[in-house]
């Protein structure tokens, strides 16, 4: 399509702040309407960026990475749950694609500088934090900051910044380049790859944006009318899981299915699973809930401590990872590793995962480590301390579980949890088939987020212990769905409200943007996307080895459950027929006719045939 | 014959209770007349989570921990468990 001048732009602004922190300078890059088209915003947009930017061939942790705030079409408007960003780089922890989303005000906040994107590249000198107001853009000095935990820097940039700034941080473990370390928004955290070890090695300690760039919508009446209707489904049954109860109400489900990752992975059953599950802290602690901004739904549910005073956000993910993982069965000490995470700025899976693997290794008498066992609680906190801090074991176990195992030998590889270096999330491959072949195949490694192929187990399509002849396109389909969820962006939670999810996206698009989009350009994108980033990562050094699981999974049936099983033939044939419905080689590259077909002829694919 | 219903997430705050033993006179069952006994046990479950025979599409159900089902004429046995459960499974 023609581009146009990006004044007449609905939805965008049409352009990319790019940030130098070596020399301190910033440039206002067009971003092409035919780019923002093919690519939406978010995730996808994030990866072009990167794209351009040549960021694979850069070290993750070098000043010459490239790390972009991406927004998107639809934040700002009054779309329920679309003030969300997305973070992409390169992730210090696979070597790979990396997109973590955020929610809430540092999108609204963002976007109104009047950028698409922001991309951060360089390092600054000294610790620094990057002002972006409006169209200005300064470091200012961040030594007084260095060293403070995300809540306690947040709080000191809310009074350094009064009057409409919203702010991104790191906190001890993103300045300590942790490998896993988040970026943190007002308590949330792009969480996932090890973002915040990016800004931390740019010397960045925040990231405080301000604007006053409003965005014009192509249809405004209908879109306010179509808001309405979206708010209204967004109370319903639909999303009644995450209004009352949240994530953390999987645990049961999962546990009763043997498929709750337990003990590193060693089996799918946890016996602590009711001590701590929501249900039974709903009994004995205060709970209290809360929203991201332009948020309906509500799905964070805040548990209080023994002290009675603070109060931890509970996720599935934090329950599982730090809980049965590790074999914690006092819910006081997973809450409380749970807001350790969150304060020193850590992802919460990677996290337990890498310590879980840690305690199994200890236990085997590979790691000397007597005092890191499954189920001692002073030990894991102890164990997230040392590795914020870089301290003793915790420097090693800071490098995540893939990494750890090359250190620890033994052939411990086999269990480590994780897939391209990415600690596995809460759902156990055996006993969720189709899952484990979207964990296997995603681009930023083991994924829930990216692939929600989990809900096609917890379905009568499908046998779930049985990877069937539909496995590889009902991994992939999930994949595209999630992709462009996380473009426009609206949150997951809403997915079940939409009747044809396509339908509607385009719906939302069109109202805001103006563009003529029909669902099955929305699939094209989808796959334009998800084979970008399979292209960033065969310019990183991607090879089909890298598709799979750790193979413990794929030699030994989960043990209470012995009708959970992988086999490798089966499984490897399941990841290339995923290949083939992705139109790449059976192997998982990608031709230059494919390339050519979704207009990303201009980013080489080096490697492959 | 007796069967075992057991609640998790929503359909568990409907109901109130965590599982229920249902008796039927005959042998066999199906599910679809499974979850009619249990809308009339618990009102509230009914209300939220049922439209008919079926259950609604925000809410699953799986037999004995292992297969998933949404069949209304689905044949139940003597001694099976049903779980009764949220569909989304994501956090």
């Amino acid at each position: 399509m023609p581009d146009r001048d990006t004044s007449t732009l609905h939805a965008y602004h049409g352009t990319c702040l790019r940030v130098d922190l070596t020399a301190g300078a910033a440039t206002a890059l067009p971003l092409p309407e035919r780019r923002l088209r093919q690519f939406l915003g978010g995730s996808g947009l994030g990866t072009l960026l990167l794209l351009q930017e040549n960021a694979a061939a850069a070290d993750a942790l070098s000043p010459e990475a490239s790390l972009a705030f991406a927004f998107s079409p639809l934040v700002g408007s009054p779309l329920t749950t679309s003030a969300k960003f997305a973070v992409v780089c390169k992730s210090p922890l696979t070597e790979r694609i990396n997109d973590s989303l955020a929610s809430s005000g540092f999108a609204i906040a963002g976007k109104k500088t009047g950028h698409d994107v922001i991309v951060l590249t360089g390092k600054a000198a000294v610790p620094s934090i990057v002002v972006i107001d409006e169209g200005h853009v300064h470091l200012e000095p961040a030594g007084d900051l260095w060293g403070l935990e995300c809540s306690a820097t947040q709080q000191r940039l809310q009074e350094r910044y009064p009057g409409g700034f919203e702010f991104a941080v790191i906190g001890p473990a993103g300045e300590n380049q942790v490998l896993y370390a988040t970026i943190s928004h007002d308590g949330r955290h792009a969480g996932r790859g090890g973002s915040g070890a990016v800004l931390g090695a740019k010397n960045v300690k925040a990231v405080v944006v301000r604007g006053s760039r409003e965005i014009r919508w192509a249809h405004p009446e209908p879109l306010i009318a179509y808001a309405r209707q979206l708010s209204k489904k967004s109370f319903g049954p639909a999303t009644a899981k995450y209004r009352e109860l949240g994530t953390a109400t999987n645990l049961l489900v999962f546990n009763r299915l043997k498929a709750l990752p337990t003990r590193n992975f060693q089996q799918g059953s946890f016996a602590g699973a009711e001590a701590i599950a929501p249900e039974s802290l709903a009994e004995t602690r205060s709970r209290t809930r809360a929203y991201c901004a332009a948020c309906t739904i509500g799905c964070e549910h805040l548990y209080s401590l023994d002290n009675g005073k603070d109060r931890v956000r509970l996720e599935y993910e934090n329950l599982f990872a730090l809980g049965s993982l590790c074999d914690i069965r006092d819910p006081e000490v997973v809450l409380l590793a749970s807001k350790r995470c969150d304060e020193l700025g850590l992802d919460t899976i990677s996290t337990g995962g890498t310590l879980a693997f840690a305690m199994e290794c200890a236990e085997r008498g590979f790691l000397n480590a007597p005092w890191l066992r499954f189920g001692n609680g002073e030990s894991l906190l102890r164990a997230i301390e040392l590795i914020a801090a870089r301290q003793d074991l915790g420097d090693v176990l800071a490098l995540g579980s893939r990494r750890l195992a090359e250190h620890i030998g033994h052939d411990s590889i086999r269990w480590a949890p994780q897939v391209k270096g990415l600690e596995m999330p809460g759902y156990e491959p055996r006993a969720l088939q189709t899952m484990a072949l979207g964990l296997a195949v995603g681009a930023r490694g083991a994924d829930h987020n990216r692939s929600g192929a989990y809900e096609v187990d917890f379905s009568a399509f499908v046998d779930r212990r049985q990877i069937s002849e539909h496995t590889a396109r009902l991994a992939a389909q999930s994949e595209d769905k999630a992709a462009i969820m996380d473009s426009l962006i609206l949150c997951k939670f809403l997915r079940g409200v939409f009747e044809d999810f396509y339908e509607d996206a385009a719906e939302m698009l069109h109202l805001v943007s103006g563009w003529d989009v029909a669902s099955t350009e929305l699939q094209q994108i989808a796959a334009r996307i998800v084979t970008a980033k399979k292209l960033f990562n065969i310019q990183a050094g991607w090879s089909p080895e890298e598709d799979t699981l750790p193979a413990r999974m794929l030699s030994e049936p989960l043990p209470d459950d012995p009708h959970a099983q992988l086999g490798p033939a089966e499984f490897k044939d399941a990841v290339s027929a995923y290949n083939l419905w992705r139109n790449w080689t059976e192997e998982g590259w990608i031709c230059a006719e494919l390339r050519a077909q979704l207009d990303l002829d201009a980013f080489p694919a080096a490697g492959g045939p | 014959m007796n069967l075992r219903v057991e609640f998790y997430g929503i359909p568990r705050s409907r109901a109130g209770v965590s599982d229920v033993v249902l008796t039927f006179e005959t042998p066999e069952t199906t599910f679809g007349e499974v979850v009619s006994e249990i809308a009339n046990q618990f009102p509230q479950f009914a209300f939220s989570c049922v439209l008919g025979d079926r259950l609604l599409p925000s809410f699953s159900a799986n037999i004995n921990g292992d297969r998933f089902v949404n069949d209304p004429a689905m044949v139940v046995h003597h001694g099976d468990t049903i779980l009764l459960l949220s569909s989304d499974a994501g956090g």
